[in-house]
């Protein structure tokens, strides 16, 4: 699957970051740091995702939300802002944006949201998600190892399909928080919970049949990849 | 002391002195005048005796005015006699009518004086009365009084009339300043004042009212502001950790010290967040408030923690009234009972404590085990107050308090039997 994702940010060292993030993941990112060359872009080709960051130089990233509604142009929107709040995040939702992340994000975090709206965008949420054995099953939340389903709990279901959308990235203790917590993330920092459920998903993937693929990288986090 | 019974001392004071001296000088001022009168009277009678006297009337038959006595003594040769005033006691019957004392002591003016008639030589004593010092200082002393009691009455009753009337203004200002509160950007508005004082003490208010309510909206748009674009360079910060940490060249030292940066970028990110919902709560930027559910926020949020609260093995006791339900922005609701509860779960014994949750009408009680306090809890609700833990922001329960303050709930804590407990009252809500 050939994703790609128009990056609407004015801050070039942070879409910088991103568009390197994305690309190690398979994902081919084009940006845009202001609303008319966004336009531009977007009359150029077509992408399955865009992401706004809300304030542009030239332009609120609303406007450009309103100008992509206009167009009819058939893509996923996520909106970058600085501002969580809710007044924002109504006014994104209800001119039709899909997601909301607001800076800063983990790189991870963003990757996770991007890879969820287009599956949901091109597959109506009925795609399987895949890894090697491992098959998830993201509508009816089911997991298969090979063809041996494995029951997970939510966090543990939640956690996989984390780890698989940033396969071989190294993951930090405090994204898996935010993707697992948000905004009570600072509750599961200081615990050993995040830990607890790596250690119960590890033991239920490879008793299913799978391979280890949770690796834990001393002092930083977590990567999920063949070692 | 107020300004009216001050004024009302002051003015009574004085005129009580003004009015003191005043008699005192009247009375002086009114004896010398009598007395000269007197004289001058005696002086006349003094030649009509004298004609009198020489026309051949007998000094019998001499005409008396009211109240004089003429005292004539034949004297055998004429002595050469200067007439001179004298004052003379005299000791009289006292007036039934007026007077109750047998005898009163009177004082006269009197002309003494030699003359000579038809060959005869008289002494002639010329006695004029008149009202006597005692009488005449008790009456004086009365009509003082009678004006300084007048007076006095007059002070209080013009003072606080005027005052009333005039001070009017003044008061309708101080209630205007009591009730002006600079976070809800009221604008200062006075109707136009009889008293041009006034009208210059509301001038100069308004403006310095508007110059302070420019200054903090000013600061409170740049701490907004500040907050909102230092989130734009800690995301760059954090991406940019993150790239590096995918790094596979890196070594244990370098992962480590990144691993450092990014906790402390991370402590800055939340601190910001916290700061941001503050500045948020203080400039009033708030929904509009809705029925919530008190229970279902409870057990939502406890859900929500399960995790945690198994981790610990912490003993959950409920005591909910599930219809209580409380008009409050329900954002605010749920960042409300996210905090009490996180602050139950990470304050509590590292195993086996205790969360006990009560609702009522009156009240929302949330306690939990957890150490003795080591310092003043008085300062619980301060922003940035943290008890020894580090992961621990400071601002929790401050976000908690200043919701409680918008909606008028009162919050209190208390430590008891080894439980923390913080109560929020909801009766008068």
């Amino acid at each position: 699957m050939n994703i790609s994702i128009l990056l609407v940010e004015d801050e070039k060292l942070l879409s910088e970051s991103i568009a390197q993030y994305l690309s190690n993941s398979g994902i081919i990112c084009t940006q845009a740091f202001t609303y008319n060359s966004a336009v531009n872009k977007m009359g150029e080709a077509e992408f399955d995702c865009i992401v706004i960051d809300i304030g542009l130089p030239d332009g609120s990233g609303i406007d450009l939300i309103n100008y992509i509604k206009k167009k009819k142009i058939e893509a996923g929107l996520i909106i970058i802002s600085a501002r969580n709040s809710l007044e924002d995040k109504l006014e994104g939702f209800t001119t039709g944006a899909d997601d909301f992340i607001v800076k800063p994000f983990h790189l991870s975090e963003l990757n996770a949201r991007i890879n969820a709206i287009i599956r949901r965008k091109k597959f109506n949420g009925k795609e399987i998600l895949e890894y090697n054995e491992i098959a998830v099953k993201l509508e009816s939340r089911a997991v298969f190892v090979k063809e041996t389903k494995i029951n997970l709990t939510k966090k543990e279901f939640e956690l996989l399909v984390y780890f698989i959308s940033n396969a071989n990235k190294i993951i930090t203790k405090d994204a898996i928080a935010y993707n697992l917590w948000k905004n009570n993330a600072d509750l599961a920092v200081s615990s050993d919970i995040i830990y607890t459920h790596i250690k119960n998903l590890r033991k239920k993937l490879i008793e299913g049949g799978s391979k280890d693929y949770v690796n834990a990288i001393y002092g930083i986090g977590y990567k999920f990849g063949e070692q | 002391m107020k300004l009216l019974y001050k004024n009302i001392r002051i003015n009574s004071l004085a005129s009580l002195l003004i009015i003191g001296v005043g008699g005192i000088i009247t009375y002086f001022f009114i004896v010398s005048k009598i007395k000269q009168e007197s004289r001058e009277h005696l002086t006349s009678e003094k030649v009509t005796v004298e004609e009198s006297l020489k026309n051949g009337l007998l000094p019998t038959q001499l005409q008396n005015n009211i109240g004089d006595e003429i005292i004539v003594k034949e004297i055998s040769a004429s002595t050469n006699k200067e007439p001179f005033f004298t004052t003379i006691a005299k000791h009289e019957e006292a007036n039934e009518e007026f007077e109750e004392e047998d005898e009163v002591e009177f004082e006269a003016q009197a002309i003494v004086f030699n003359c000579v008639a038809n060959n005869k030589y008289y002494n002639v004593t010329i006695i004029k009365s008149y009202d006597n010092d005692e009488a005449l200082g008790k009456n004086i002393l009365n009509a003082v009084m009678i004006s300084a009691i007048l007076m006095v009455l007059a002070i209080v009753f013009i003072n606080t009339f005027i005052y009333r009337k005039i001070w009017a203004p003044f008061y309708f200002t101080l209630k205007v300043l009591r009730n002006f509160t600079i976070s809800k950007r009221d604008t200062l508005k006075f109707p136009k004042a009889k008293t041009a004082e006034f009208n210059q003490l509301n001038n100069a208010i308004t403006l310095m009212a508007k110059k302070i309510s420019h200054d903090y909206l000013s600061l409170k748009e740049f701490t907004e502001n500040a907050s909102h674009e230092i989130q734009t360079p800690l995301a760059v910060i954090n991406s940019k950790i993150e790239m590096c940490l995918q790094d596979t060249q890196l070594s244990p030292q370098q992962a480590k010290m990144l691993m450092e940066a990014s906790f402390a970028v991370n402590n800055l990110v939340n601190l910001n967040k916290g700061l941001i919902i503050l500045t948020k709560l203080d400039n009033n930027q708030i929904d509009l408030p809705s029925d919530v559910n008190i229970s279902k926020k409870i057990y939502n949020r406890l859900n929500l923690f399960e995790d945690f609260i198994q981790e610990k093995d912490i003993d959950v006791n409920l005591k909910i009234d599930d219809s209580v339900v409380i008009k409050i922005d329900p954002v605010l609701a749920g960042i409300l009972f996210d905090n009490l509860i996180k602050n139950a779960i990470k304050h509590n014994l590292s195993s086996g404590g205790k969360i006990n949750i009560e609702v009522t009408k009156d009240f929302i009680k949330i306690a939990n085990t957890g150490h003795q306090p080591k310092v003043n809890t008085d300062k619980f609700f301060e922003r940035f107050y943290k008890e020894g833990s580090v992961e621990s922001l400071g601002l929790g329960l401050a976000i908690v308090k200043k919701i409680c303050e918008i909606y008028g709930i009162v919050i209190s804590y208390d430590y008891k039997d080894n439980l923390h407990s913080i109560t929020l009252n909801i009766k008068e809500i």
